[in-house]
């Protein structure tokens, strides 16, 4: 099953939204779009599959694994940056792996200093910033909206 | 009479009683700026004609009795990842070197109605990620005691700014160690406070479980001063907790008698430089005589507290920092002819080599097949952690310990070594994981002349037992009187 049909099967599981005849072929066409946007390629989850089976901290990190992180970091590295980054994270890496001496089967994961309960405030109806103070910062704006290279044809 | 040299309550003081005007403070701290930043960098803007306005306005705001606080008139500097309504908020980072905020943030709202006279913007590792301000896209900040040596960092320009005279107190943000390290480099005062206890809303997020704004000043204080000014609830953060503001007022008679001080043995072992070791275990002697009991105990689990912040802040930081895409703000190339050019060569150009190192780590802990290994993982540890602190204050009402293992370092010698620098954050770390308050003050000197900072660990929400000790502390030595050279020539004679 491609990703565009699992989502797609998702969505009709979830929500009870069927896509079916005319429409599928338009909406796959609309999420290959999406997906192509936001960078996602099958290649890569692949990638990140084999990448499981290895020990990082024993092999080092790889071509295709700093491929990989520069990918999901939306980075490009020079080769030279990227020889660089492969011997320092497996190095850091290395350092990290001390953290296997404990045992951690009983303790909770912390992820937050104190718990938390919903911090709630008043619903208040309030000004929000203006639209001409947000965009007085972006690179580039047309109409009133941040403008960006041509996205779809 | 130089009135740059001294304390923030004082010139509060001296501008209450029309000894001094806020305008003329304001004045002699900008003549300092231009005669010492030229070889300190502790600055990246200064606001030369708003903070005069500024003093002004805030001067008749004085004389008509409609401002109150101790701090009104007294002009200072904020890091420059705290968000100042159109002026610029670099974050030491050319991805913001344009960044003008549309806001303010709440420490800064603070401030300025405390009558804050905002001189400018400091120098900090990009994004706050460092421990030398050596990652600043606008240059190294330079040590006050030795221009050759480091700041320290990330608040670099905070503690720099403070000990060269060129701001009576400043603001950091700490997630490491980043306000208490440079304290300790440039011989000045500071507090990381509890996570919740000031609002992060406008400081530009870096590790967001993790990071805290505090004080930098000349003496414990005006840091207890600063921090019950920007401490509190609000709103816009809900991570800051429901309690009113600090309320320091009844930690200053010097009483210590009888306060309980543990000193954790495994924080004084191999890597700890003889040039700290001495003084931190001679400041313990020193709160002894003011009658603190002092024990040793043992807390093994610090060893495992520098891998699991750097899983943590560097997996919070890549989660944070895909905010920059180059399209709302800040650095964009423009040549790119699609979207995904856009975000990779913006983010390629805009960010420096040690923020793309840590994001690249973060992304990696986070990515599927690794993440229980390495971030639910440490999650387990940083629960550990915690535990151990609750341990220790069940018997102790603080820890003391060294801030960082050494004096500042010559700029350039730690720099090509990412995990050696990291392992200067072993003292300083466990605190920001734990989400406890912790102090530093001068304690001492090293055979070099170089600073020794002194850091006193508390229990969630007692700043007050931290502040009351290092009162009691800075009363009976004279560490945080001393002065760089920088400060005492060229000092403006008014």
């Amino acid at each position: 099953m491609s990703v565009q049909e699992k989502m797609i099967a998702c969505l009709a599981e979830n929500t009870g939204i069927l896509i079916e005849g005319d429409m599928l072929e338009n909406v796959k066409t609309r999420l290959n779009m999406i997906l192509d946007l936001i960078g996602y390629s099958e290649a890569s989850e692949t990638a990140a599959v084999e990448n499981k089976v290895v020990n990082v901290a024993e092999t080092g990190i790889d071509d295709a694994l700093i491929k990989y992180l520069e990918e999901l970091s939306r980075l490009r590295l020079t080769p030279e940056e990227e020889d660089r980054a492969k011997e320092e994270l497996t190095k850091i890496l290395m350092y990290i792996e001390m953290l296997n001496e404990l045992d951690t089967d009983n303790v909770d994961a912390m992820s937050h200093p104190f718990p938390y309960t919903n911090n709630f405030r008043d619903d208040e109806r309030k000004e929000s910033t203006d639209r001409e103070l947000i965009l007085k910062n972006a690179p580039q704006q047309k109409d009133g909206c941040f403008k960006v290279p041509t996205t779809v044809e | 009479m130089d009135i740059t040299n001294k304390t923030a309550l004082e010139i509060g003081q001296m501008i209450k009683n029309k000894e001094v005007s806020s305008p003329e403070v304001t004045k002699a701290m900008l003549e300092n700026i231009k005669s010492r930043d030229k070889s300190v960098n502790a600055f990246i803007s200064v606001f030369e004609d708003e903070a005069m306005a500024q003093a002004e306005k805030v001067q008749s705001d004085i004389d008509k009795g409609n401002i109150a606080s101790p701090l009104a008139g007294v002009p200072m500097a904020i890091k420059d990842n705290i968000c100042t309504k159109d002026r610029l908020t670099s974050c030491g980072s050319k991805m913001l070197y344009n960044f003008k905020p549309p806001y303010n943030a709440t420490v800064t709202d603070k401030l300025e109605s405390g009558g804050a006279i905002v001189l400018g913007k400091l120098n900090m590792d990009e994004f706050a990620m460092g421990g030398s301000t050596e990652t600043s896209y606008f240059g190294a900040a330079h040590n006050p005691w030795d221009t050759d040596r480091v700041t320290g960092g990330s608040s670099g320009g905070s503690a720099a700014s403070v000990s060269a005279e060129e701001a009576i107190y400043a603001l950091g943000s700490d997630t490491g160690g980043s306000i208490r390290q440079p304290c300790s480099f440039c011989g000045v005062s500071g507090i990381k406070p509890t996570y919740g206890g000031v609002s992060r809303y406008g400081l530009v997020a870096f590790a967001s479980s993790l990071d805290q704004i505090g004080p930098i000043g000349r003496d414990i204080k005006d840091c207890a001063e600063v921090l019950s000014l920007i401490s509190g609830h609000d709103p816009k953060d809900s991570t800051s907790v429901k309690r009113a503001p600090y309320d320091f007022s009844d930690c200053f008679d010097g009483n210590i008698k009888g306060m309980k001080i543990g000193i954790p043995t495994n924080y004084f072992g191999k890597g700890l430089d003889e040039d700290v070791k001495k003084p931190v275990l001679e400041s313990a002697e020193t709160l002894k005589k003011l009658g603190a009991e002092i024990e040793e105990f043992e807390m093994s689990i610090v060893d495992y507290a520098i891998p699991t912040y750097y899983v943590l802040a560097c997996a919070e930081a890549s989660s944070n920092l895909s905010r920059y895409d180059g399209i709302k703000y800040g650095y964009r190339n423009r040549d790119c002819e699609d979207l995904m050019e856009v975000y990779l060569t913006s983010r390629s150009e805009g960010f420096g080599m040690e923020v793309k190192r840590r994001i690249m780590l973060g992304s990696f802990v986070l990515s599927s097949g690794y993440y229980d290994a390495y971030y639910n993982k440490s999650l387990k540890v940083r629960g550990l952690i915690k535990k151990s602190f609750d341990e220790a204050f069940s018997s102790y009402d603080m820890i003391l310990s060294p801030v960082a293992p050494t004096v500042a370092y010559k700029i350039g010698e730690n720099s090509s070594d990412p995990l050696k620098m990291y392992l200067g954050d072993i003292y300083t770390v466990s605190v920001n994981l734990a989400g406890i308050p912790a102090v530093s003050v001068p304690c001492g000197f090293g055979k070099n002349g170089m600073p020794v900072g002194l850091q006193l660990i508390g229990n969630a929400f007692e700043e007050n037992k931290l502040v009351k000790a290092a009162y009691a502390f800075q009363r009976e030595t004279d560490f945080h009187l001393k002065k760089p050279e920088i400060a005492l020539k060229g000092g403006n004679a008014q």
